[in-house]
């Protein structure tokens, strides 16, 4: 049955499709109006005029690339070229000399906040210190105080705080190995830094005495005594401790 | 002079051409390399029907076929640097194979912006298959105009490589290897982009049977 109708619907098919194709083709008098427009020329050179400008636009904004660049910097004009990399190797000194100079000013203020700023003068040991027994070694725990702080402002005893603190243990006297933190004010009503001149005392203080400071204390190391170096200022008064290891 | 501009005798003119207008041609294409811009409208005159009757087996629109007359030209224009010529191709030939890529970019560029548009309605669709079966019977310009804008509509919906092997094979009528040599395509090629053209058109068609 399908071998009966194929060939007809095919054939109307074939049909449709040439008439479809011969409906599209246009006669010899439309192709020659067309063809005969006077203006037609006029238009192609306008197209051209415009394709050559646009042309000319991309090949100048080519132009102006790197090789441009290139020529100008090592072409004819060589002083230009000289000039730049004088003012290139200028820019690169200047920057590396700010760069130092920051670096240097940042290295003297570091420098500056790590010493005290009012360093008490320091005393000759009494010789009754000196004929002291040294006790047997102990750990003190450095202790930290926020300079230039009113005795309000003393933060102690935190021991993550004094562990981390601890960078700003110093010498106390050079070439004795000893360390001592910074000085603890213990005064509530002068100034620590504001001392000008005292008195230096090294003692030996039970480690209960810390607890008066505010300081923390091992109750099973009570008993034991630690060293320290008090500052009494003219009036008599102890200024501020610091502790020695 | 009519020979030459008939794309049907494709072959035969580019033939000729080579016997008599060859050197004239290729001395106008050097004449305008060397600046000469009053030979290139001779050449524009001379071809400017061969170059218009081919568009027209793509387009039937008045102002579509102008505008790739002068796209074609412009192209040839700034393409003459690369023209041989001589023996090997004829100056019509080369113009030709311009044109009808200026044809086959247009379908794109057209077939991309009208996919939408070009969509036929129930209404379109019934006109036009009564129009196809009663074709020829109704000779007035209006019928034919709906007829062509219709069978446009139609093979819009064609890929635009079916539709180049169906203008140029059975509207313009050449054989293969015109249609080979004018598209740059291989005979093989030709042949089994007409087999699927064909098949692609009866599927089209094949609502209205």
């Amino acid at each position: 049955m399908l071998k009966i109708t194929k060939p007809s619907h095919g054939a109307e098919i074939d049909q449709l499709q040439s008439e479809l194709l011969s409906a599209v083709r246009v006669s010899d008098d439309e192709i020659e109006a067309a063809a005969s427009n006077p203006q037609l020329y006029d238009r192609v050179r306008l197209r051209i005029a415009a394709e050559r400008e646009r042309r000319d636009v991309v090949r100048s904004l080519r132009g102006r690339g790197w090789m441009d660049v290139f020529q100008s910097m090592f072409g004819p004009a060589r002083s230009t070229r000289w000039i730049l990399t004088a003012a290139s190797v200028m820019l690169i000194v200047a920057a590396g000399l700010l760069f130092w100079m920051s670096r240097q000013a940042r290295v003297v203020d570091l420098q500056s906040r790590a010493t005290p700023p009012s360093q008490p003068p320091v005393v000759q040991p009494t010789p009754k210190d000196e004929a002291t027994p040294q006790p047997p070694k102990e750990r003190v725990a450095p202790l930290v105080v926020q300079r230039g702080a009113t005795p309000e402002m003393v933060t102690v005893s935190a021991p993550k705080q004094i562990k981390k603190r601890s960078r700003s243990i110093v010498p106390s006297d050079e070439g004795s190995g000893e360390i001592a933190t910074d000085f603890i004010p213990l005064t509530f009503t002068a100034d620590v830094t504001a001392s000008e001149s005292g008195h230096l005392v090294r003692v030996r203080m039970p480690r209960s005495a810390l607890v008066a400071m505010g300081l923390p204390m091992n109750a099973e190391r009570a008993s034991e005594f630690v060293r320290a170096d008090v500052f009494y200022g003219d009036d008599g008064l102890a200024r501020s401790i610091r502790f020695i290891q | 002079m009519e020979q030459w501009t008939d794309i049907s005798g494709f072959a035969t003119a580019a033939a000729l051409e080579l016997i008599t207008h060859e050197a004239v041609d290729d001395e106008l294409v050097a004449a305008v390399r060397a600046g000469d811009e009053s030979a290139f409208e001779v050449l524009f005159e001379r071809h400017r029907r061969s170059v218009t009757r081919l568009a027209y087996r793509f387009f039937y629109r008045r102002d579509q076929v102008e505008d790739i007359v002068q796209e074609s030209f412009a192209n040839a224009y700034f393409a003459l640097g690369a023209y041989r010529g001589g023996q090997e191709r004829s100056f019509i030939a080369w113009l030709s194979r311009i044109t009808v890529r200026a044809c086959y970019d247009a379908l794109r560029r057209s077939r991309r912006v009208e996919s939408v548009m070009s969509e036929l309605s129930d209404e379109e669709e019934r006109s036009l298959a009564d129009k196809l079966r009663f074709s020829g019977k109704g000779s007035d310009v209006e019928s034919l105009a709906i007829s062509r804008d219709l069978a446009d509509k139609l093979l819009r919906r064609l890929d635009p490589d079916d539709r180049v092997v169906l203008s140029l094979l059975n509207v313009a009528e050449l054989s293969v290897a015109e249609t080979a040599e004018i598209t740059g395509w291989s005979v093989s090629k030709v042949k089994m982009r007409s087999h699927r053209a064909r098949k692609s058109l009866q599927r089209v068609l094949h609502r209205f049977v």
